[in-house]
């Protein structure tokens, strides 16, 4: 049986949304940085508990605030992505708001955050942050494809 | 408007329309952009619409929901799209109205101004992050400094090259302004250190240093001759500037 979930990436420009579907969907990275506008939907199929999923991952662009995504993007959506990067703080001081709002349109929607870049911080940094952070959050690295693709599978899993 | 004059006015547009129904089936498609068959299934076809069939099918008659700029693909056709989806009545029957509009030079151009802005953005963080590191270090280093004087130490500390370098202040024979960098020259070596010359001004003994151009502080007793606009130190010749040379003369007078 195949089911489809969509899924949106959201969170600050220049966090490595867009980094985290190419390496997840496509297996690959790129260094330069390249601005998402609107959204950029892509597709994954994953097998999680013998179910084939569809994963719609909708890459949002990133804005100063979650709370700036149009409407109409979130409508539909089942699970929720919220990256940020861990060696800029102005990308992780207001997550919790940008969270409550998220929250206001998608009640019972899971989320997962991940701070996203981890290879350019060391464990010291990294354990600092998530003591900063009031939220279960996981590292990654797409650069290094680190934890990228348990990360999905992760919030597929919650979807279920 | 002539027919020829409408179509070439929709072709213009870059538009597709696509009907289809509760299930997703496409009933009709003008097929301008995309070639989009009767009898697909959207919903399990187009990676936008997977995930969208409940709401679509909660839409409320002629009340249009509307996606601005996806990057996506409709069956081979990538672009820059904005999409309305809107539900109608087709005589007892209920049907839904798929608009695809290409947007791809329009979008384009938002595209790069969005990245010159973003990329500007991220390299003034950085760059603010890099000069609050150096500032950071400059204090230690001055601190460290202020120390080895307060002992009666004729030794500076200073960071070139990623290294941090004992520099006897007695081998130094003059500092040269480089850009946002100093050059320290010694007997033996040139140092270049991320810093001011006048903010090295401020940390130089005064009765060792002379300022004697913008871009000169010169030690005193390395001095070997003077004329009337530059001094020399070894084989190297210094400018003397205009508004430094009564304060190097006076106090060349003193010594």
């Amino acid at each position: 049986m195949e089911i489809s979930k969509k899924v949106i990436l959201t969170g600050h420009f220049g966090v490595g949304k867009t980094s985290l579907v190419q390496q997840f969907v496509k297996q690959k990275f790129s260094e330069s940085y390249l601005t998402t506008i609107g959204v950029k939907v892509d597709k994954k199929q994953v097998d999680v508990d013998g179910a084939k999923v569809n994963l719609i991952l909708w890459d949002l662009a990133g804005e100063s605030s979650a709370i700036k995504v149009p409407k109409s993007y979130l409508l539909g959506t089942q699970g929720i992505i919220y990256v940020f990067d861990v060696s800029r703080e102005e990308t992780f001081a207001y997550l919790d708001d940008d969270l409550l709002e998220l929250k206001k349109s998608m009640l019972e929607v899971p989320h997962v955050i991940l701070g996203n870049k981890s290879d350019l911080m060391n464990e010291e940094d990294l354990a600092s942050i998530k003591s900063k952070v009031p939220h279960e959050v996981a590292f990654t690295s797409a650069k290094e494809n680190t934890n990228v693709e348990e990360a999905f599978l992760n919030l597929t899993k919650m979807m279920l | 408007m002539n027919l020829n004059e409408l179509k070439l006015a929709y072709f213009k547009r870059r538009s597709q329309i696509v009907v289809f129904d509760h299930d997703g089936i496409v009933l009709e498609s003008c097929n301008t952009l995309s070639s989009i068959s009767n009898g697909i299934n959207l919903f399990e076809e187009i990676p936008f619409m997977q995930g969208l069939q409940h709401e679509i099918a909660k839409l409320r008659i002629g009340e249009p929901v509307i996606y601005n700029c996806i990057h996506t693909s409709v069956f081979d056709y990538q672009s820059f799209f904005d999409f309305i989806i809107r539900k109608v009545e087709d005589g007892d029957d209920v049907k839904w109205v798929w608009l695809i509009y290409d947007f791809h030079e329009q979008y384009e151009n938002i595209l790069e101004l969005q990245q010159q802005r973003n990329v500007s953005h991220l390299q003034k963080t950085s760059l603010q992050k890099v000069n609050k590191n150096l500032v950071e270090e400059i204090e230690t280093l001055e601190r460290i400094n202020e120390g080895l004087k307060t002992s009666g130490s004729s030794n500076i500390l200073i960071k070139s090259d990623n290294q941090l370098i004992n520099v006897d202040m007695k081998d130094v024979l003059f500092f040269e302004a480089f850009g946002d960098y100093v050059k320290i020259h010694t007997s033996k070596q040139v140092h270049v250190n991320y810093n001011r010359i006048k903010n090295i001004e401020t940390k130089l003994p005064e009765d060792q240093f002379v300022r004697v151009h913008r871009s000169y502080i010169v030690r005193i007793d390395k001095i070997e001759n003077i004329e009337q606009s530059s001094l020399q130190i070894g084989d190297k010749i210094i400018p003397i500037g205009q508004s430094f040379k009564s304060s190097l003369l006076d106090r060349l007078e003193q010594l």
